[in-house]
């Protein structure tokens, strides 16, 4: 009850501070002080301090480094003409399925989920390349828009994932298993998009303008070879985390390193281009990174409130068998979700969590991918909705129409947590018989 | 009034560059790290810290420039019904209310970085970088978005137009 | 009286143990009347080296900190980390009540009140490959946690490699670095037997948390409540200086169980002598920082410890 009423006022305040106009990263700030100043009753001095640590510790992180290494190889591949490649060299493969290009968001973000641990840095690269793209191109808004948000949050699904990596260093949990464990309910994510796409786009073609081109098979072949400079990127990042030479969170460098010297080699890198990749990327990174810095100081306000605890012991009270659990951990998650970023909800409420789903008898491998999905969830989620600030910010759209368009995106991926809880071995059947067995 | 808004905006510009070859510095120190470990069988041994550093005052640094340029995101719920006076008004009131934010962390940050320059605190690293260091550029960039609102506030007052959000599409 | 109380590691990690029985042993002594929320996995926000001052300034009441960071704003802190000074788990506890009211006094001065250690199960070398001799530390990819470590392991041959705990999984699995210098209980919780199969405890180091509050919070409670505070602080240093010991126990019996080679008796002394003599370096390092107190607390460690 008391969580309840806590949780209130804190939407309350971010409906006031948020609603008014102040920037984002600003407007949490604000949140937290006043929650802690009214709901707490904690003194000036004391909030002082607290904030000063933290508006330094959570900016100060190796881990964060890879977002505005991934934006700046986005925007480098957003000014040269690997961008149009790419689509020159989809639309052929495409122009059978309904939704043609469509499915770049989806296929592009799960393509890159593999090179990136996060989703920001996932929506923000692939958005980048694709929105002005898709737009030119006479596609459905609401729909290029929605699966981007969808897609985008794969970044934490499809190993390598920040978001597992520091699930399995707190459960204490293998993280080798907890990738493999991602890919298989990645891949289901994915497929329920693209089919969801097709669907909508059978049943209205005027959301997908026909190409207007018909393609030979030497055609399509020619066409291929435009997606080569990509495919080259994908398979060097992907390659060095796989070889062992660099780590996933290294992985970032080497795909600017990478981007930079094919785009030198193709004649398209020029100083300009260069120095307005670099300064696009500060812009960008510095909007998700003080978001970021904000919202952590909201995970430690809100932990100063003792909102996971009470929600968490009044969870406990209920006495629930396992798949009620899940529903109402559930449920506990999309309300966090609405609030904080992925890795905020992580660290503060698994301490609280994983108890009660190890007594009730789930794998916490599982209860990994679990988390994963329902983090994503939160990605797509206003008030703070991370890939909806990434869109806000790459699109100009108002965050309402960004909200709203990933809607049926989101209800996918409930469904594919449904299907999830039904079917563990979808996440757990990989890991068995790569880790496993004998 | 003119030459110092121009003159802050002219700064949040520098501070912004300087934030650019910090991401630039990030990724030369990592491909660095990587070139060690695999030829050469050893470490820089401050990546993490080096780029953690980096990061933070990347982040900091642009913030002021990325607020010139409308890169920092709101939530336009209120903001794009209003017009003329009254939406002048309401940006004035984000403003005020954000630069207030902005002294009381500065405030408080700052003597953090007092404490820690005067005590001699620094890293526990091989290193040992004293953390006043990067500690001063997160204040500096806190500072520069403090003046950055206060010149923005002047030319809201002298009458300019409101900064409209811009995509970076350029 | 309700208190936050902040802890950089993990619910089942042996300080967070040692948290839950100090709350325990408190409210049972108080009736109550003190209460401590735990967040545990940094989950407030907070690093061990941020609670120093954290705690200074009243933005948490208690924290619980590994001391090692707090090296850069006291070297006194860098002492239980120290390599090869205490040789066993006896001797860690020594060392500590050594110098326990040296830190006391650091404490003291930044406005905080030291009430009790908790011991770190003694950091080994977790590899592919035994490490048993001196041979088998050259050319060693290692990953080491401190500059103490990297100094230690590049002056024997080795190549020391710095990277964040998040990468140390990613690299074993693609084989980028071979060992990984750590206790018993840190592997553990990142289950390394599944890339690595042997551990040689060489006792490289005893790392201490210490927990600490506010003074002025300390000095707001009746004496009756202080007293109920120190009281349990006194338990909980006792219970946890038993608990490490059953910790090495069980944690080498969970290795095992997974296969993997726990080397102790099998450690050959020359290889331990290697790593000491490359581990005085750091040592002098630390006394020159220190002084003469650093000196006088080694001079009295060696002098009970009878070496
Ligand atoms: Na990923
Ligand atoms: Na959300």
């Amino acid at each position: 009850m008391e969580a309840l009423v806590t949780g209130l006022v804190i939407l309350l305040f971010i409906f006031f501070f948020l609603g008014v106009g102040t920037w984002v990263f600003a407007g949490l700030f604000m949140v937290s002080i006043a929650g802690l100043m009214v709901i707490a009753g904690f003194p000036e001095a004391r909030i002082g301090a607290i904030v000063s640590k933290i508006l330094y510790r959570s900016a100060n992180s190796w881990e964060l480094a890879a977002i505005p290494m991934f934006v700046w190889m986005g925007e480098i591949v957003f000014r040269t003409d690997i961008s149009e490649r790419l689509f020159r060299g989809l639309a052929p493969l495409v122009d059978r399925i309904p939704g043609g290009l469509l499915h770049t968001n989806v296929a592009g973000c799960t393509l890159f989920a593999a090179v990136s641990g996060s989703s920001a840095a996932t929506t923000a690269t692939v958005g980048k390349i694709t929105t002005t793209e898709l737009n030119s191109r006479g596609y459905d808004r609401s729909l290029a828009l929605g699966s981007l948000a969808g897609a985008g949050s794969l970044g934490l699904l499809i190993p390598p994932s920040i978001v597992m990596i520091i699930y399995g260093l707190l459960a204490e949990v293998s993280i080798a298993q907890l990738f493999a464990a991602g890919i298989l309910p990645g891949l289901l994510v994915s497929g329920l998009y693209t089919g969801y796409i097709a669907l909508r786009c059978i049943a209205d073609p005027g959301l997908a303008p026909p190409t207007g081109e018909r393609f030979g098979w030497l055609g399509r072949l020619k066409a291929a070879g435009d997606l080569l400079p990509v495919l080259v990127l994908i398979v060097l990042v992907l390659g060095s985390i796989y070889s062992g030479i660099a780590t996933p969170s290294e992985a970032a460098a080497v795909g600017c390193a990478a981007t930079i010297v094919l785009t030198l080699l193709m004649r398209q890198l020029t100083w300009r281009i260069f120095v307005d990749s670099l300064m696009g990327a500060v812009r960008v990174s510095c909007m998700v990174c003080s978001i970021l810095v904000a919202a952590a100081f909201l995970s430690t306000a809100m932990g100063y409130l003792h909102v996971p605890q009470n929600i968490a012991a009044a969870i406990t009270r209920l006495d629930l068998g396992p798949y009620g659990l899940i529903v109402v951990l559930a449920a506990f998650y999309i309300l966090l979700g609405l609030f904080l970023d992925g890795i905020s909800i992580t660290v503060m409420s698994l301490p609280i969590t994983l108890p009660l789903i190890v007594q009730a008898g789930f794998d916490p491998v599982w209860f990994g991918v679990f988390l994963v999905v329902m983090v994503e969830l939160g990605q797509v989620t206003p008030p703070v909705g991370f890939n909806l600030f990434v869109l806000q910010g790459l699109t100009g759209r108002p965050i309402g129409e960004v909200a709203r368009a990933a809607v049926p995106f989101f209800m996918l991926m409930c469904l594919a947590a449904a299907i999830l809880t039904a079917f563990p071995d979808i996440a757990l059947w990989l890991p068995t018989v790569l880790f496993r067995s004998g | 009034m003119r030459m110092i808004v121009d003159a802050v905006d002219w700064i949040s510009r520098a501070a912004a560059y300087v934030a650019a070859a910090i991401l630039v510095f990030m990724v030369g120190h990592i491909l660095l790290e990587i070139v060690l470990r695999n030829l050469f069988d050893t470490s820089t041994f401050v990546t993490a810290e080096f780029v953690g550093y980096g990061v933070a005052a990347m982040t900091y640094l642009g913030l002021a420039f990325s607020l010139r340029t409308g890169a920092l995101i709101r939530v336009n719920m209120l903001l794009v019904r209003l017009h003329g006076p009254a939406r002048r008004a309401a940006e004035m009131l984000c403003v005020a209310m954000t630069l207030a934010l902005t002294v009381f962390l500065g405030w408080y940050f700052w003597r953090q970085l007092a404490r820690d320059y005067t005590r001699g605190t620094v890293s526990y690293s091989i290193a040992e970088v004293p953390v006043w260091i990067p500690e001063g550029l997160v204040f500096a960039g806190i500072a520069l978005f403090g003046l950055q609102l206060f010149a923005y506030l002047v030319r809201l007052g002298l009458g300019d137009p409101p900064i409209a959000e811009d995509v970076g599409g350029e | 009286i309700e208190w936050d109380m902040p802890n950089e590691y993990n619910a089942t990690s042996i300080h967070a143990l040692g948290d839950k029985y100090f709350a325990d042993a408190l409210s049972q002594k108080t009736d109550g009347e003190i209460t401590i929320t735990h967040h545990f996995g940094g989950s407030l926000g907070y690093k061990s080296v941020d609670q120093f001052d954290a705690v200074a300034d009243g933005a948490v009441p208690i924290a619980d900190t590994f001391v090692g960071p707090l090296s850069g704003i006291d070297p006194m802190f860098l002492l239980s980390s120290l390599p090869f000074v205490a040789s066993s788990i006896d001797e860690a506890k020594l060392l500590w009540e050594v110098a326990r009211p040296y830190y006391e006094k650091i404490f003291e001065e930044n406005n905080q009140k030291l009430l009790y250690a908790s011991p770190w199960p003694p950091s080994g070398i977790w590899s592919k490959t035994p490490v048993i001799a001196p041979g088998d530390v050259k050319t060693l990819k290692i990953r080491t946690y401190d500059a103490n470590g990297t100094i230690t392991f590049r002056d024997v041959g080795a190549a020391p490699i710095q990277l964040s705990w998040a990468d140390v999984v990613p690299q074993l699995n693609t084989g980028g670095i071979g060992a990984v210098l750590t206790s018993a209980d840190g592997g553990a919780a990142a289950s390394l037997w599944e890339y690595l199969s042997d551990f040689s405890e060489v006792n490289y180091a005893s790392p201490l948390n210490m927990t600490h509050m506010n003074l002025d919070v300390f000095n707001a409670l009746t004496p009756e409540q202080q007293e109920a505070v120190l009281e349990a602080a006194e338990e909980t240093t006792e219970h946890q200086w038993q608990l490490v010991r059953e910790r090495r126990v069980g944690n080498y019996d969970t290795m095992r169980e997974n296969g993997m080679n726990v080397h102790v008796d099998d450690v050959s002394p020359e290889l331990l002598e290697v790593l000491a003599t490359a581990g005085e370096a750091a040592i002098a390092d630390w006394l020159e920082k220190t002084g003469e107190t650093g000196q006088k607390i080694l001079d009295e460690f060696a002098e009970q410890a009878g070496k």
